[in-house]
């Protein structure tokens, strides 16, 4: 076996990316996990606020950041296809657009939040809007470490650091992006749909 | 490694899931039973991602087991405090 090879691929099939990008996924998942406990307790306790709530948020940044974040979503797999297939420049292609679909994701969120803002919506109106606040930026905050490591990534390529046989890294980048598209997979059905 | 067809069909049904969420939304009767076909949805556009997109479908099968158990758990929770939200009280409180 190379040495090149990744830890878990001994005996067994090959992961995506490497061994500590899944510590650090499953780190933030438990986080999110935490969130999302909190959200169902608070929400038990609370109906009307979390009835209530939902219909006061702009449903289409809600919806056009789904769209969004499912599209780099596989924008970022096409990354991985690509250079597995050895397209250097059609996988940095991929993950430019990737990049600039989680721009435009950030730009819809602080969009939306300055719409709460202009409708008198803040973090202490009440309880739903406190997880959701909660919630929204701390995801935001993972979308903005995403779009960093997306950047390191694609100047990383620039200069030939991946290949079809090379490319742990950017594979551990879109495993990481798809993480945050995952946790948002979780978020949007309970901030704007379930009310 | 997935074939590209196979990237644009899940990206499409995603997107498809994604429609129906909001349609469910839209309603104002939104039930018990809405509530769990959104957990539904949530599961099944996990599963995708986890399975297609990210690639464990044909990966280390440990590493799907626990992502899946992840999005299978949490659905399973929300399902269960929007059907049973009194056991949640109950548990939840200090009394």
């Amino acid at each position: 076996m190379s040495h090149s090879e990744p830890v878990l691929a001994i005996g067994a099939k090959e992961i995506p990316g490497d061994i500590a990008i899944w510590i650090l996924i499953f780190a933030e998942l438990f986080e999110f996990g935490l969130f999302f406990i909190l959200y169902i307790i608070a929400k038990a306790h609370n109906p009307e606020l979390f009835h209530s709530g939902p219909l006061l948020l702009s449903q289409n940044a809600g919806i056009a950041n789904t769209v969004i974040l499912l599209t780099s979503s596989f924008f970022v797999a096409k990354a991985v296809r690509a250079i597995k297939l050895g397209q250097v420049i059609q996988s940095r292609r991929w993950l430019w657009l990737t990049f600039f679909c989680g721009v435009a994701y950030c730009i819809v969120k602080l969009w939306e939040y300055h719409f709460n803002e202009l409708n008198g919506i803040g973090v202490e109106t009440n309880l739903y809007f406190s997880v959701y606040y909660y919630l929204t930026f701390n995801h935001l905050l993972h979308v903005g470490f995403g779009l960093a490591g997306l950047l390191w990534v694609i100047l990383r390529s620039v200069f030939g650091a991946y290949s079809a046989e090379q490319h742990q890294g950017l594979e551990a980048a879109a495993c990481y992006w798809h993480m945050v598209d995952l946790a948002w997979i979780m978020i949007f059905p309970l901030i704007y749909v379930m009310h | 490694m997935i074939e590209n067809k196979v990237l644009i069909g899940v990206w499409l049904v995603l997107l498809l899931c994604t429609l129906v969420s909001v349609l469910m939304a839209e309603r104002a009767d939104f039930t018990v039973i809405s509530a769990v076909l959104v957990c539904v949805i949530v599961v099944i556009k996990s599963r995708l991602v986890i399975d297609y997109l990210i690639g464990l479908k044909f990966a280390h099968p440990r590493l799907r087991k626990v992502m899946l158990g992840y999005f299978y758990l949490i659905p399973l929770l929300i399902a269960i405090g929007a059907v049973r939200p009194d056991w949640i009280v109950a548990m939840t409180s200090l009394h």
